[in-house]
């Protein structure tokens, strides 16, 4: 279970973090939040598609990683990408909120926290360390990175440039699997577009963006081919 | 006659039904833009315009859809609930445990499968409409019948809305006057000119002169300015089968602000009529209907208050009851000459099954489809408008009454005088007599549109206890239940995922809905 508490040099004094464990909390995350300013990295190897949030329905993009509930299948044993996304990197900490003023939490039940190895948060005066501080000036560009995403995809809504991907997969296995809920960027609106948004769109730098997204959707066959991987692996044990 | 092509459309009455109607319209024939239709709704600015009932059917989904309305916005400003159906309690025998549902979602494999026989064989513990269908099962847990994730409009489990009527009028006038290009005249009718031929030429208004149209929709409500008081055509009163004939409601407050909201109209019968209860956001709408001839005010008041009462930390006292008189019937044609009726001008029934808006918009459906070209062909419009419309008259008064004649209460005059075979349309005892052999079907239906399908028919048919002595040896009993089964699974599936009712509404008036 998670327990997010509001860090305090009070009660977090002797925390410390396992830099080791921290990706392994992805490890059962099918989905992943992402944000434009990590997409040139992410597009090397992962789908990058919209979903939406289950809390809210508002769009967000992600990075896919599995298939199935839970099915990370870059995760064995450690993170098999090239490319860790800022959302798993930024464990065990959360941004949160109390009565109105942004503040920093830490999922204390996680795998990374510690008492005994890793890294401190803080020193033996209650001071916060430089790690600490690289973690939270970390979680502040990530914030303005949400923001920035936001802002895109409110955007492109507007432009009326989503559109719904439904896939239908079938594993090497002849297991099949319809999979609702990925959208990604409607190419023949993007393609039929008024001048004026398309410079409206350069202008704002989401041209890369849109681009790399549709780019992306090759590796859903790199995924499957993944996924034929330990299907066939698991056959075998 | 002229083939003088149709033009100007003048809407009479700035109701929810006048508003409707010009949306609908205008949407089609894209009056926002360059359009040889050009649609004027006058109202008058003293006339109160009476909110017929805050439930809808499903079909206005799709009619706000197409009028490029926001559903999340519907929700906002027009205090916008869902319905998934009706839940009769205390129809049947009168008892404390006496339901059924009549749910919006079709019974399971209905286009398949008649599962009326095999239920009666197989499922005689569990009520028909549980049995076929999940939703009332959605509804006694006051279930959403959607996710916040579901596209706007989109639906789990088919839905209507109930709304603030009042609220519906004002958002769909913003709508149509700033987005549809629909003209809006605030100014007092005073007189109605006729064209030489007999049709009417303009209305004449007291501060902005004639106003001339080639066609004119009255929406004037129950006072039916032009058809009934210009062209005095006969209304023709439907008392004597439909007895209620007044209405006391009430607007009641939640206990407390987070208090659950029924996703569903309960309707809950008394000794000589009904109480109608309808959850918004805000608070509840509490009425009582009931028929003059059968019940005193004083009879018809303490019932109200007492269903009122029941709900604990609601007290009626505190309430501002009004009174409602009803004159169910309707107009013996709906278009005559150049004008045509939509709404209460056209006729009222009570609001037992929500009939009233959905009629407002197949009428306005079929008025914008068929918009005539010309005055030359009006009158063939005006003649195949009139046969549709009175069929669905026709249906509601049957469809209705049926919820009475099968009642087996026998504590008051008023349903001993429901079942008396007399005060049943003689289509009704038809099919009454036929459904004793077979189930409701879609022959009994032949429409492509009908107002009520052959399932809303077999919900209340068998929820009011009918038997039907089907032919044995139709279904093989291993095939229906796999629809039982199935029926079973969705069942505890929508209940794992679906939030409550109040928490998705709290969520639609946060984040709203996606379009896609």
């Amino acid at each position: 279970m998670t327990k997010l508490t509001a860090l305090s040099p009070e009660l977090h004094k002797h925390f410390k973090i396992d830099a080791t464990r921290i990706e392994a909390q992805g490890a059962h995350e099918r989905l992943v939040p992402v944000v434009i300013a990590e997409f040139s990295k992410l597009v090397v190897q992962y789908p990058v598609v919209f979903a939406k949030s289950e809390e809210s329905g508002e769009f967000l993009c992600a990075a896919v990683l599995g298939f199935e509930p839970k099915e990370n299948l870059f995760w064995q044993e450690g993170w098999r990408g090239i490319y860790t996304p800022l959302n798993v990197m930024r464990q065990p900490f959360f941004v949160g909120n109390e009565n109105g003023a942004t503040v920093v939490c830490i999922d204390e039940h996680a795998e990374s926290v510690s008492l005994d190895h890793g890294d401190a948060l803080f020193d033996d005066a209650g001071r916060e360390t430089t790690f600490l501080t690289d973690i939270k000036k970390m979680l502040a560009q990530l914030l303005n990175a949400e923001a920035e995403t936001k802002k895109f995809i409110r955007v492109l809504l507007n432009y009326d440039l989503l559109v719904a991907m439904p896939l239908e997969v079938t594993f090497a296995s002849g297991d099949a699997r319809s999979i609702r809920g990925f959208y990604t960027i409607d190419e023949e609106k993007l393609n039929n577009l008024a001048a004026e948004k398309l410079v409206s769109l350069q202008q704002a730098k989401y041209l890369g963006p849109v681009y790399m997204m549709i780019a992306s959707l090759g590796h859903f066959y790199s995924l499957i081919q993944m996924k034929n991987t330990r299907l066939a692996e698991r056959a075998k044990n | 006659m002229s083939e003088k092509p149709i033009k100007r459309i003048v809407i009479l009455g700035g109701g929810s039904a006048g508003w409707l109607t010009a949306g609908v319209i205008a949407a089609e024939h894209q009056c926002n833009k360059i359009s040889d239709i050009q649609i004027t709704l006058v109202e008058s600015p003293n006339v109160a315009t009476i909110g017929v009932g805050e439930g809808t059917w499903p079909t206005m989904r799709a009619t706000l859809k197409k009028m490029g309305v926001s559903e999340t916005e519907l929700f906002t400003e027009c205090d916008a609930s869902f319905k998934q159906g009706a839940k009769f309690a205390k129809w049947v025998s009168g008892a404390d445990d006496d339901y059924y549902y009549h749910p919006l979602v079709l019974p399971v494999g209905f286009h398949e499968i008649d599962l009326v026989g095999p239920w009666q064989n197989q499922q005689r513990t569990t009520a028909f409409g549980d049995a076929v269908c999940f939703q009332g099962a959605l509804c006694e847990a006051g279930r959403a019948p959607k996710l916040i994730k579901t596209p706007e409009y989109d639906a789990i489990a088919n839905y209507a809305y109930h709304l603030n009527s009042e609220k519906l009028g004002g958002f769909l006038k913003r709508h149509c006057t700033q987005k549809l290009g629909v003209n809006h005249i605030v100014d007092h009718v005073e007189r109605v000119m006729s064209a030489e031929n007999g049709d009417i030429a303009a209305l004449s208004t007291a501060q902005h002169g004639d106003i001339p149209g080639d066609l004119f929709i009255d929406c004037s409500g129950f006072a039916s300015v032009l058809l009934g008081g210009h062209f005095e055509v006969p209304f023709q009163d439907k008392k004597n089968i439909l007895f209620n004939d007044c209405a006391l409601a009430a607007q009641v407050p939640y206990p407390q602000q987070d208090y659950p909201i029924a996703s569903h109209t309960i309707s809950t019968a008394h000794q000589a009529g009904w109480i109608w209860d309808i959850g918004l956001p805000t608070r509840r709408g509490v009425g009582c209907v009931y028929s003059s001839a059968h019940c005193g005010d004083d009879e018809a008041y303490t019932s109200l208050v007492n269903y009122i009462n029941a709900t604990p930390g609601c007290n009626a006292d505190q309430l501002t009851i009004r009174k409602i008189a009803m004159k169910p019937g309707h107009r013996a044609q709906f278009w005559f000459r150049n004008c045509v009726a939509v709404g209460m001008s056209a006729g009222f029934i009570e609001p037992l099954e929500a009939s009233a808006l959905v009629l407002v918009e197949m009428s306005a459906a079929m008025i914008s489809a068929e918009l005539p070209a010309n005055r030359d062909v009006m009158d063939a419009v005006a003649k195949r408008f009139n046969r549709r419309v009175i069929h669905y008259w026709d249906t509601i008064i049957e469809f209705l009454k049926l919820h009475y004649v099968l009642t087996q209460r026998d504590d008051s005059a008023y349903w001993r005088d429901h079942r008396q075979p007399e005060t049943a349309p003689a289509e009704l005892q038809e099919r009454l007599h036929l459904w004793r052999y077979q189930t409701p079907n879609k022959y009994d239906f032949p429409l492509a549109e009908e107002m009520f399908p052959a399932a809303s028919w077999q919900y209340v048919l068998y929820g009011m206890g009918f038997r039907t002595s089907c032919r044995n040896g139709k279904v093989d009993p291993r095939e229906s239940q796999v629809y039982f089964d199935k029926v079973s699974r969705i069942k505890s599936q929508l209940l794992d995922q679906l939030p409550s009712n109040r928490e998705l509404i709290n969520k639609i008036h946060q984040f709203g809905f996606q379009k896609i």
